[in-house]
């Protein structure tokens, strides 16, 4: 049993840090360290990805040499790497407009606190 | 391949450059994109529902030059068809009979890149119809929810900004949980083209592995999903959002957004794991249960509500509620009831949010019941409008809403006779629950005022029409109901 999860460190891993920045994205009252949770459970799943795409021994599939005979199982598949590469764009963007959103919560009620901006804006604004 | 075949390609592809476009114009032509594109989407998809009804199938259209394994496809028949058409249409006229209010709540320098996320929200929406490719599908979702975030965002109003953190939040932990599911789904067929995995899924149940992982990835897909869409219990986001941007987005948001992710979801279930594995994983009853939770105490909370616009927001997790409950049958007529139902309950919140806010309007900006007292009157026209989007949520026939609750209660029959039981009473109490909201609330804006209200705002012609255009669409929905009906259960069989 141990050495059968032992194989599956990585994804293991992955799953424990989507654990921890779901949670984070969820129950902390933060702001800053709800976008900190975001990234972690975003990179988990590449992690995850990533992980599954590699074969140990094996490289990317980039063939300099056309004329030579191909051999497949010299390569990994691409496919997850590309995933990788196109969710860590998305990722980019929404922690972007995550924090540009955070710096106008900050300017308008001079605090990082959700609870307390729910308060506030409760207060300035009945509907 | 015929031209007409491009179609779904271009519906996708030109709102997403156009709104590169847009982001160089100046607020009054922006806005004018904004209205032109989403009319332009409502004709390129009402001529693909014409040409699919007549060459009476569906066909895969792929993009770029590899082929199906490696490469990307989009998929269109009549029930997308359909759905791009109905969402284009609404889109194109919640932005005109919002467009006085968009020119007033939203700063001028805003309201070019307003512009630019209503043309993004559209492209999102066409690929989330079209697509055949999972990731494609969560690409286009984060998308959507930086548009949708921006729309709510839009209103420089404290909460309006509060309203879309939330909404930011809830989304991301939606489409996270999406994320992981498709990976997961990914690491077991490798596979991302939607029959294939169905394929590989099918083989991989009859050996009888993987089970676990496969409840796994159905589970996280479809909490994800229904994070996204508002399902009760997950819907404590939506108030805030609904209530507190400008009526344009308040429309698009409720009949679009989560819509589209409800189509998204019922690819899912057709496609992807096939109605066998949704049954097998209990996912189904989960669902079941969940949606007539939604359905109960979203219209109790609404039932509560003090103040107009959080009410019509509340109505919508009951309707949400509706909509699960048609896919949670796991019965090719429960799917076609839920389409029936998604088309209904989008045109009719559309209309609500927009007339409502009139009423509104016409009541010094105050949204207390007590304060909207003979606001059909101020607003005769706005009164009339909200009037029939009201009754077609409660259900009075002749309406969509009426044919819609009639296929969704003739499918939930189909069901064992104690679970058919208990789904026509929760229908049978929550359509008195919506009545009673929603027909007092009829009532309250055509009784005798208290006071006097100072000077109305005046509405453009342009935003009338789109409130009666919505009215006779309802209306249209309710006549041709049997007709419409076919065209949804031939999609859905050949969604399958």
């Amino acid at each position: 049993m141990l050495s059968k999860l032992m194989g599956h460190s990585e994804e293991i891993a992955a799953l424990i840090l989507f654990g921890i920045g779901f949670t984070n994205l969820l129950l902390n009252r933060n702001m800053m360290k709800k976008i900190i949770g975001f990234s972690m459970m975003d990179s988990a799943i590449y992690l995850f990805l990533a992980s599954y795409g590699y074969i140990d021994g094996r490289v990317a599939p980039i063939i300099e040499d056309a004329s030579a005979p191909l051999e497949v199982s010299a390569y990994v598949n691409p496919l997850p790497a590309g995933l990788v590469l196109t969710g860590i764009v998305v990722s980019v963007s929404v922690t972007a407009i995550m924090l540009a959103l955070t710096l106008r919560l900050y300017k308008r009620y001079h605090t990082l606190d959700i609870d307390a901006i729910a308060i506030l804006a409760r207060e300035a604004d009945p509907e | 391949m015929k031209f007409w075949q491009n179609l779904p390609f271009l519906l996708i592809w030109t709102p997403m450059l156009l709104s590169g476009v847009t982001a160089a114009l100046k607020p009054r032509w922006a806005l004018r994109m904004a209205l032109f594109v989403p009319l332009a989407g409502t004709l390129g998809s009402a001529a693909l529902l014409l040409e699919c009804l007549r060459a009476g199938g569906s066909f895969l259209y792929p993009l770029g030059e590899f082929g199906a394994p490696m490469g990307n496809e989009l998929r269109a028949g009549p029930a997308e068809a359909l759905l791009a058409l109905t969402f284009c249409a609404i889109l194109f006229l919640s932005v005109l009979g919002g467009y006085q209010r968009i020119v007033a709540q939203i700063e001028e320098r805003r309201r070019g890149l307003y512009c630019v996320m209503v043309l993004l929200l559209q492209a999102g929406l066409m690929a989330q119809v079209f697509t055949n490719d999972v990731f494609t599908a969560y690409v286009f979702i984060e998308i959507m929810t930086i548009a949708a975030g921006a729309l709510v965002l839009a209103r420089n109003r404290g909460r309006a900004l509060f309203g879309a953190t939330r909404y930011m939040i809830m989304n991301l932990l939606g489409s996270g949980l999406f994320l992981l599911g498709i990976a997961v789904l990914y690491c077991l067929t490798g596979e991302l083209l939607m029959e294939d995995i169905h394929d590989k899924l099918v083989s991989l149940r009859t050996a009888g592995s993987y089970a676990r992982p496969i409840t796994l990835s159905v589970a996280l897909v479809t909490v994800g999903l229904a994070v996204k869409s508002a399902l009760y219990p997950f819907h404590t986001w939506l108030p805030d959002a609904y209530a507190s941007a400008t009526p344009s987005s308040s429309a698009m948001l409720s009949s679009l957004v989560s819509k589209a992710y409800i189509f998204l979801y019922i690819k899912f279930v057709l496609r992807v794991w096939g109605l066998g594995l949704f049954r097998e994983t209990h996912m189904q009853a989960v669902l079941l249960v969940f949606s007539f939770l939604g359905i109960l105490l979203g219209s109790i909370d609404a039932v509560l509500e003090k103040r107009l616009r959080r009410m019509i927001a509340y109505s919508s997790v009951a309707q949400i509620g509706y909509i699960y409950l048609g896919v949670a049958l796991g019965t090719r007529v429960g799917v076609a009831a839920a389409l029936f139902h998604t088309i209904a309950h989008a045109l009719a919140k559309a209309l609500l949010f927009i007339s409502g806010d009139r009423l509104i309007g016409a009541s010094d900006g105050e949204s207390g019941f007590h304060e909207l007292r003979g606001a059909g009157y101020r607003a005769p026209l706005s009164g009339a409008a909200f009037t029939v989007g009201a009754c077609s949520i409660v259900g009075i026939p002749l309406l969509g809403g009426f044919a819609s609750k009639l296929y969704l209660t003739r499918a939930c029959l189909a069901m064992s006779a104690a679970n058919a039981a208990v789904a026509v009473i929760v229908l049978a109490v929550s359509t008195a629950l919506n009545a009673t909201y929603f027909l007092t609330t009829v009532i309250t804006i055509y009784q005798k005022p208290e006071r006097e209200y100072g000077a109305r705002l005046s509405h453009p012609p342009l935003s009338t029409a789109a409130l009666a255009a919505f009215a006779l669409l309802i209306l249209a929905l309710g006549v041709i109901a049997r007709p419409a009906m076919d065209v949804i259960a031939r999609g859905v069989d050949l969604l399958i």
